[in-house]
């Protein structure tokens, strides 16, 4: 290793093997190399006395022994960084896009028609046009990579699948995924209410696939249900506890059920403020009436027009099929208004206007 | 050896670029000396960053260009955060060969996004060891201060008194940065924290601007200032490489020389510029120059000792907190400051009879430090 200038005697290098925190600081502030905040800056006193200076995304309190490995070292090369497939370009999958990219990951973003992605792109830059830094827009942009081939997916350490609700088209994506994609991937679908262990056949190593049920808006809604088949292996449930937690969600892990959680209760809920409104009463009533008398942030009407109008019925036929309740069957002005197209915001109308 | 012109522009967020605040700040200080340009035989010039922020480099054939026809030796300085006092340094040395030497320092800060300059600045921190580790200033001074409180009880309400001494003085001084903003305790305490435990009022902000000195072997009127001290020590660039953290050595190195030079103790000090890049660091350049014990910087601070009006005035321009902190002026503006207050000519915030000033400049986390002592003559 060479001789010390002073004294000529052989330099040697030592080996540290255990670390104890001395110091540590809360890193509000991003910089372009590292800017996915907060990280910790660690001051570490190794078995021999050196000081080191770590990086981490996990919090420590003084005196806290670790190993180094242990430390994940953040975003300076991307190519440490876990890479995030997602497939799909519609309201989901757009905002997935960016929200893993804002938090300093990777993505592909995958669509069948170059169009779809183009205007997903168009899309993010618009929302993400908030962020007043352009050079922060940018550092985002270049995390999202597009693509219209499905094998381009080979390399990725996670897959979202976003995709219409049907469960024939999932089935026949995944069957194409599971083969295309590395053997240790981890297959997630954010489906709403379809029965993952159904989804689950048509995978291969089907133990690594997973429900990742993520609500819209993705950025503000913190709750991710954790949807587990049959067949998911405690190593797949654990790491996405673990995972969800790093993004700063909250996860919830459900066992396979149509509906889950969330949308088993909502659905029912949506249907019934339809009804109320067939029999007469006007939607800002219901809208009013359960915002000021159940303090929710918004009513079942304007919420059912976020979700997509075409969106709630399937996720009800979806129900009405695993449970056969009467509960479940749609209302007829859901037909109405679809067939009219009316879907909700997205299409500029559904039980309410919006201006596009 | 004596400083015989000053010069500075306003510091902030300024339209001029960088070469039209350069030629401002020289302009000022040949004015304010009685030589003329073409008195000059040699200029150094201090700039940190102007090869990222405005992508120039060879900055001192840029100067030479402001100077048409003299074509003397310019030399570029660079030492982080203490560039501007190692150029006065190299300036001073230069008075072996040269009768009048004129020093520039300037920085153009205010054009990049804020994560750019974060990392920018980071670049006084090693490669290796810091800045990819996300190393960024505020982290390691905030380390510092954590040590620091741990060690000596030392909290963070004395850090805020002093941001708000610092921009009480800055409202005094019609160059400074945030002259115009009256800062509360409130404001100071209820700002966003940036790096546990320093928040947004314990950093000092991102400027424009540019200071000049003329330097002579001999004197040249009764409003010139005595150099009596200078010296330069470094230091390990990182933290990491170092046995303490409350503590800069070459801070340490360079005060004990330079006040070995003058011949005087801290306690003959009349008015100091300390290096305040950070609250804590102003707490850390009083225990190291010496004009306080470890840990009682603390006790000074609670007893308002180094306000305007207290025993050893402490950054009465406003100090890099509040006058500013354009790098490469930042070391020359604390000397503007010490000659000005020893010229008797600071106004509202003239420390009364102030004879001997010390000026402490840092690059880094103390990889550099600079110590200047000057004289009064009146």
């Amino acid at each position: 290793m060479g001789t010390c200038i002073f004294c000529n005697s052989e330099l040697k290098p030592t080996t540290s093997t255990r670390f104890v925190v001395k110091g540590i600081t809360t890193v509000c502030v991003p910089s372009t190399e590292h800017d996915r905040v907060p990280y910790y800056e660690l001051l570490l006193n190794d078995e021999h006395g050196n000081t080191f200076i770590k990086k981490s995304f996990e919090e420590f309190k003084i005196g806290d022994s670790i190993e180094i490995e242990s430390i994940e070292t953040g975003t300076y090369q991307a190519s440490k960084q876990k890479k995030i497939g997602i497939i799909g370009t519609g309201l989901m999958g757009k905002q997935l896009a960016q929200f893993f990219a804002q938090n300093g990951y990777p993505v592909l973003l995958f669509s069948r028609t170059e169009d779809g992605f183009k205007d997903a792109i168009r899309k993010i830059e618009k929302y993400l046009s908030k962020i007043k830094d352009p050079h922060e827009i940018r550092m985002v942009m270049d995390r999202i990579e597009t693509t219209c081939e499905l094998s381009r997916l080979e390399d990725v350490d996670l897959v979202i699948e976003n995709v219409i609700e049907d469960l024939e088209i999932k089935k026949q994506l995944f069957n194409d995924l599971s083969s295309m994609c590395s053997k240790n991937a981890i297959i997630a679908t954010n489906t709403s209410s379809l029965p993952i262990t159904e989804l689950a056949s048509s995978i291969y190593k089907p133990e690594r696939f997973i429900g990742m049920h993520f609500f819209n808006p993705v950025s503000k809604m913190n709750l991710i249900e954790i949807v587990y088949s049959k067949y998911t292996s405690r190593e797949t449930i654990e790491y996405m506890v673990d995972f969800s937690n790093k993004l700063g969600k909250s996860p919830i892990l459900v066992r396979d059920s149509p509906g889950f959680i969330v949308n088993r209760s909502l659905m029912p809920f949506i249907n019934e403020a339809a009804s109320l409104l067939q029999d007469g009463v006007s939607s800002d009533d219901i809208d009013s009436a359960i915002k000021l008398g159940l303090n929710h942030p918004m009513g079942p009407l304007a919420l059912a027009d976020l979700i997509g109008l075409d969106v709630c019925v399937s996720i009800m036929q979806t129900l009405y099929k695993g449970y056969n309740d009467a509960r479940y069957v749609p209302s007829p002005i859901f037909y109405e208004l679809i067939n009219k197209g009316h879907l909700g915001k997205k299409t500029g109308k559904g039980f309410y206007e919006y201006c596009r | 050896m004596y400083v015989i012109g000053i010069g500075r522009t306003k510091f902030g967020l300024l339209s001029e670029s960088i070469a039209e605040l350069a030629y401002k700040a020289m302009f000022e200080a040949i004015s304010d000396s009685p030589i003329s340009i073409r008195d000059v035989e040699a200029i150094y010039v201090s700039n940190f960053l102007g090869s990222k922020y405005t992508k120039q480099l060879h900055f001192n054939a840029v100067i030479s260009s402001l100077l048409p026809e003299l074509r003397i030796p310019i030399i570029g300085i660079e030492t982080a955060c203490a560039s501007g006092a190692s150029a006065i340094y190299q300036g001073l040395l230069a008075l072996n060969r040269f009768e009048n030497v004129l020093v520039i320092g300037v920085e153009k800060m205010t054009d990049a996004t804020k994560m750019e300059s974060t990392e920018y600045l980071a670049m006084a921190g090693d490669r290796r060891l810091d800045q990819e580790q996300g190393m960024i200033f505020p982290a390691n001074y905030a380390l510092i201060a954590q040590k620091h409180m741990e060690l000596y009880g030392t909290t963070h309400e004395d850090l805020s008194a002093v941001s708000f001494k610092n921009h009480k003085n800055a409202n005094l001084n019609p160059l400074a940065h945030f002259n115009y903003k009256k800062v509360t305790l409130d404001m100071i305490n209820r700002s966003p924290i940036i790096s546990s435990p320093l928040n947004l009022f314990d950093c000092s902000p991102i400027s424009d601007g540019a200071a000049a000195v003329v330097l002579s072997r001999t004197k040249k009127s009764r409003r010139d200032v005595k150099v009596v001290g200078s010296d330069l020590a470094t230091d390990y660039i990182s933290l990491s490489q170092r046995k303490e953290l409350t503590s800069f050595a070459s801070t340490k190195i360079a005060a004990a020389n330079a006040l070995n030079q003058a011949g005087i103790r801290p306690r003959d000090l009349d008015v100091v510029e300390a290096h305040d890049c950070f609250t804590i660091a102003e707490l850390l350049a009083m225990e190291d120059i010496g004009i306080c014990k470890p840990g009682e910087s603390k006790d000074w601070i609670r007893k308002e000792k180094t306000a305007l009006n207290g025993e050893l005035p402490i950054n009465t321009d406003g100090g890099l907190k509040a006058d500013g902190h354009p790098i490469g002026a930042s070391g020359i503006a604390q000397v503007y400051e010490i000659v000005t207050q020893l010229r008797g000519e600071a106004g509202k915030r003239q420390v009364d009879g102030a004879e001997i000033g010390l000026a402490h400049n840092v690059g880094g986390v103390g990889g550099t430090a600079v110590i200047h002592i000057l004289r009064g003559l009146s």
